[in-house]
């Protein structure tokens, strides 16, 4: 069961990947960044449930934290500069 | 490991590739951030609460990370978004008139007659 959860991480993760190669501006590579990051997490989330432990979950927590300063940079940046192409 | 908790992580899961199918197929940014954002909330929620479910220790992480990204995704979107909107070259696929009060772009932004040509006043239809 938890295989099937990481497949679908897969296809969403790869989803993800081509958008934030193939984004027209620099805000969908923005957003596309911010779902990778989600994905990672969720992944991280997964596996642990797979292997049944909890000593991983700290890279979840400061995953999720540095994907939020990232996000907020990449907003600061498109404000101060423009984020046409 | 309940069964629970495997419908809780699968539905997570589930939800992440949802997310990641809106964001390849939909054609403009606010579309894209539509389907990011909101199913990536939700399916951060399932997974955690599955993992809760699933594990005997580490709650506390497990949610507090949940809870980082359930502030943080909503947050960050704004960021985004707002910036995105603000700038004139992203194109953020709006329609019709736009009462924001920042009026950021020409055409949208100011609807009056000084603004530019009309097509709407010119009589259509003529023979």
């Amino acid at each position: 069961m938890t295989t099937a959860a990481l497949v679908l991480l897969l296809v969403g993760g790869a989803c993800f990947t081509w958008r934030a190669v193939r984004g027209p501006s620099i805000a969908d590579r923005l957003v596309a960044v911010d779902g990778l990051v989600v994905t990672i997490v969720a992944f991280v989330l997964v596996d642990a449930v797979r292997r049944s432990t909890d000593r991983f979950l700290g890279v979840a927590l400061v995953i999720a934290f540095v994907g939020f300063l990232g996000t907020s940079a990449g907003a600061r940046f498109i404000e101060r500069r423009g984020g046409g192409r | 490991m309940t069964v629970a908790a495997e419908v809780l992580v699968l539905a997570g899961a589930a939800f992440v590739a949802i997310a990641g199918i809106g964001v390849v197929r939909f054609g403009d940014l606010l579309s894209r951030m539509h389907a990011a954002t909101k199913a990536s909330t939700i399916a951060v929620v399932l997974l955690a609460l599955g993992t809760v479910l699933g594990l005997d220790h580490g709650a506390s992480e497990v949610l507090l990370a949940a809870a980082l990204l359930f502030v943080t995704a909503p947050a960050g979107a704004h960021l985004v978004g707002r910036a995105a909107y603000r700038d004139e070259h992203i194109d953020v696929g709006l329609e019709g008139t736009d009462e924001s009060p920042d009026a950021p772009r020409a055409p949208a932004a100011s609807p009056g007659p000084a603004a530019g040509p009309e097509p709407e006043d010119e009589p259509d239809g003529v023979g």
